[in-house]
């Protein structure tokens, strides 16, 4: 299941819940292949009063996926608590519900990782608990060097990589130089046609957004992408990744092709972005995407590619 | 007293209990008292030391030093048997006959001492509060009077409160008449934490992690392997470290403060704290490797074979006598040590979790899960309440104590538990209480707080620990009206924010979106029927004066002019203050 399909998923998740049954909840996450997981474990973070089912569980048997979804479950009350309001517009008591959420879900991460530092659901959640809780890039970057260095070979970093990427925004707890030495530091050991060979997607689309939080307008913000660099540098970025035969099937694919969409789009290069709406399909846009757009100038964006194919890039 | 058993001599020199063992070169000794610090109350704060200061200054050479502790205070000599014998009666006469005109001198020094307090102190302080062992501020030194210091003298320097040891032959001339008293037994410390583990801001660049953990064996092979696995990961393998160790000093007993720290680059201070935390929990959650258990024991089997004889361990078998401990000398501990298992290990692991007390420095919060030491009581008085001027804040008098309620909760310090009440000439009160929180008293930052509302709170402490302070450099001022509006308003706005739920439920969230935007559709009605009818209410007035005047003819429709508009403003006004009494008692 595609992640800009969530009908189902939460469906299933809710339908678990209501059963206040583990096995039926855990059967969730389970159904999903590895790399695919995470979502099954958001659809029951969001779910109120999963935790009634997940905490005595983990109490008699606190297994990493346990970890995982009690740890998850905490960020996302910690996330409702303070709203996604920026910070000068947040409650003293509001920051103080979300770092008492956030602490939960470190101390579940925290333990689950001394026991197995290989989980990427629990690794991934140290490294969102990392940004919430004000540790720092450096420490962002040890929580990611110690899942890269436990996780089984081949799994699917993108995910945790693009975590880090948004700790080492300028908007967050980092800088331009920041996001540049991380990607460079990734793509230098990501062999062609795997998730992290892509990486230098999500690297532009960070580059894209960073004026935006300083008030430009899209307008301004977008002229980046125009430049005829960017653009090779996405095209070149999607040939060693998605576009690679080898490329995995999985959410990384779908994810870096949408990503590849918008930002060719966004930067007039209709032409470049067609074979990743192709790959896309007949869907809607992504609502979890850093480069979330609405539903109108998608398919805006979808015409156009199709439409330019063979006519070069405006 | 001699016990034979021992490879060193029990025995009594000058009435004082003495431990006597060969030394090896110059005449070494020390007089050890059971007095420290913890023995103290705030208000008397800093008074073993002064004590301890004025004895030896003078006296002795340069290399002769005194050492207050927590629960033991020594002084240690060396040199020729005359030299030692001089300096040891000198320390002995003046604490007998207290020459108190060299006090003056040496409360400098004793500051500076304590300016440099580090982050043990800090530790301690956070985990006792401003009691035993958390008394590391000698806070009452600025209030010493000759007749507290000789109180303080008489109860503790006593003949039956110390033990003598030496290392080589006890030397004639010993003049030791030290007044009679007893063995004072070791403070019973009391913790000021209400869960642990748990962290506390350290400013600095150490990250430590404090825990109080039972006096077996174990205790040493687990510091030996938390060095060990600390160094190689903060400092070999990270790189980010320069300095990590355990330190560890006995409480009482049966138990000891232990401290494992690490030092960290000023910019690498997270990285270090995850790290760190990451060691600690390991420990706990792995249990110790034979192979490092192993490498652990055989380092403290070797320090104890290179000791050159039993005289180096006299200064710590005296403070074993006088906490009343046994006393166990190089043999037992060698065989102690071959003994540990790695299950006692462990279990000294597992200890040093759950006493925990994480000190860290940097912006980070919440490392490993931990909860944050209290930041606030647990409970507020009931009594009479004043709104602070100058900030969000309530100040509650009551009968059982004061509390101070912030928006993340009151700070509560009751009479009973007051450690000390500072009285300024301006008029102002602090309560400090033995949890370590404290509650200001401002009359000038209050409206309506009276003189004798104030001076009621100072008929309510013991007089003992009333301290009457010098003048502020700085004392506090009514803040101007634009101030107070500000904060007036910030309060209101912190008020309405309260509606808001904070349970992480998404429907909490939605029913509080609907409450909210109910209340305005509701005030919106308000003002419209208000002024609505205010207006109209205008118009009616106008189109009355036109008739009277002659301009508009007829006049019938001015009744219902006038009774419409006017029953809106009524409607209006009763519903607005209802809502504002609906609001007023719904404020948390």
């Amino acid at each position: 299941m595609g992640f800009w399909e969530p009908g189902p998923l939460v469906r299933a998740a809710e339908e678990a819940a209501a059963t206040k049954q583990w096995p039926a909840v855990e059967k969730v996450v389970l159904d999903a292949a590895p790399a695919e997981r995470r979502f099954g474990i958001g659809a029951l973070a969001a779910l109120d009063g999963v935790e009634d089912v997940l905490e005595p569980e983990y109490a008699s048997v606190p297994s990493s996926l346990l970890a995982a979804c009690l740890a998850w479950r905490n960020i996302e009350k910690g996330w409702t608590a303070r709203s996604t309001a920026r910070a000068k517009d947040v409650s003293a008591r509001q920051f103080r519900a979300f770092f008492e959420f956030l602490r939960r879900a470190e101390g579940v991460a925290f333990e689950s990782h001394l026991r197995d530092p290989a989980d990427v659901n629990v690794g991934e959640a140290r490294i969102v608990c990392a940004r919430a809780l004000q540790m720092g890039a450096d420490e962002t970057l040890r929580r990611y060097d110690l899942l890269a260095e436990h996780a089984p070979e081949g799994t699917d970093l993108l995910n945790a990589q693009e975590l880090v990427l948004e700790t080492l925004s300028p908007w967050w707890a980092g800088s331009r130089s920041h996001v540049d030495e991380f990607t460079d530091r990734c793509l230098a050991v990501a062999p062609p046609g795997t998730p992290s060979a892509g990486l230098d997607v999500l690297r532009v689309a960070r580059h894209f957004r960073a004026p935006l939080y300083e008030d430009a307008s899209d307008r301004e913000a977008a002229r980046y992408l125009t430049a005829p660099e960017v653009r090779d540098r996405l095209v070149a970025a999607a040939a060693v990744s998605v576009l690679h035969p080898g490329f995995p099937d999985g959410p990384s694919r779908t994810h870096l092709h949408h990503e590849l969409a918008v930002l060719l789009s966004l930067g007039g290069h209709h032409a470049a972005a067609r074979p990743h709406f192709e790959a896309l399909g007949e869907t809607e846009p992504a609502t979890g995407s850093l480069l979330a757009v609405g539903g109108r100038t998608y398919a805006r964006y979808r015409k156009a590619a199709m439409r330019a194919a063979g006519e070069g890039t405006r | 007293m001699t016990t034979k058993d021992l490879t060193f001599e029990r025995t009594t020199v000058c009435g004082l209990d003495a431990l006597v063992a060969p030394g090896d070169g110059e005449l070494r000794a020390g007089l050890v008292f059971r007095v420290g610090t913890a023995d103290e109350t705030w208000a008397t704060s800093g008074i073993t030391h002064l004590l301890a200061h004025v004895a030896l200054y003078d006296a002795g050479a340069p290399h002769d030093v005194m050492d207050v502790g927590a629960t033991t205070t020594g002084f240690l000599f060396s040199g020729t048997p005359g030299e030692v014998v001089t300096a040891m009666n000198d320390v002995v006469r003046r604490l007998r006959e207290i020459p108190h005109d060299r006090a003056p001198v040496v409360l400098p020094l004793i500051a500076a001492e304590t300016a440099s307090n580090g982050p043990l102190a800090a530790a301690r302080a956070e985990r006792y509060g401003s009691r035993t062992h958390g008394l590391v501020e000698e806070a009452g030194l600025g209030q010493m009077d000759p007749a507290r210091v000789e109180a303080w003298a008489r109860g503790r320097f006593t003949r039956d409160n110390a033990v003598l040891w030496v290392a080589g032959e006890v030397p004639d001339g010993l003049d030791l008449s030290l007044p009679d008293g007893n063995r004072v037994p070791p403070p019973e410390p009391e913790s000021a934490l209400r869960e642990s583990p748990a962290w506390f801001r350290l400013p600095g660049r150490h990250v430590i992690w404090d825990a109080v953990v039972s006096r077996t064996p174990a205790l040493g092979v687990f510091a030996a392997v938390a060095q060990e696995a600390l160094y190689r990961d903060l400092r070999v393998e990270g790189g980010w470290t320069y300095d990590a160790g355990v330190v560890d000093g006995p409480r009482d007993a049966s138990t000891s403060h232990m401290t494992l720290y690490a030092d960290a680059h000023p910019e690498k201070v997270e990285v270090v704290t995850g790290a760190f935390c990451e060691v600690v929990g390991r420990l706990r959650a792995h249990g110790v490797a034979v192979e490092d258990l192993e490498r652990a024991r055989a380092r403290l089997l070797r320090s104890l074979d290179e000791a050159p004889g039993e005289h180096v361990l006299l200064g710590t078998h005296a403070v074993d006598l006088l906490l009343g401990r046994e006393l166990r000398d190089l043999g037992r501990r060698r065989a102690e040590i071959r003994a540990v298992t790695a299950e006692a290990v462990d279990a000294v692991a597992r200890q040093v979790w759950e006493t925990g007390l994480l000190g860290v420095p940097g912006e980070g919060r919440g490392w490993a899960g931990l909860p944050e030491t209290p930041q606030v009581s647990g409970h507020a008085v009931a009594g009479q309440r004043f709104d602070r001027l100058d900030l969000d804040a309530t100040l509650v008098i009551g009968e059982e104590g004061v509390s101070m309620l912030l928006p993340e909760g009151p700070v509560t310090v009751r009479y009973d538990d007051c450690v000390m009440l500072t009285v300024y000439p301006d008029g102002g009160r602090r309560l400090a209480g033995g949890d370590g929180f404290a509650v200001p008293v401002e009359p000038v930052l209050h409206d309506g707080l009276w003189p004798g509302t104030v001076e009621r709170i100072d008929a309510s402490v013991s007089p003992e620990v009333i301290v009457h302070a010098p003048a502020r450099h700085e004392p506090p001022v009514r803040p101007d009206p634009a101030r107070i509006k500000q904060v007036k308003e910030a309060r209101q706005q912190r008020e309405v924010s309260q509606l808001l739920p904070v349970d992480g439920t998404r429907a909490g969230h939605e029913t509080a979106s609907k409450e909210l935007s109910r209340r305005g559709t509701y005030a919106l009605l308000v003002l419209i029927l208000t002024l609505g009818g205010l207006l109209l209410c205008l118009g009616a007035l106008v189109a009355s004066i036109l008739v009277k005047t002659g301009v508009l003819t007829g006049g019938a429709w001015l009744i219902p002019a006038w009774i419409v508009p006017a029953a809106a403003v009524v409607v209006g006004t009763i519903l607005g203050l209802r809502m504002a009494e609906a609001d007023k008692d719904g404020a948390p």
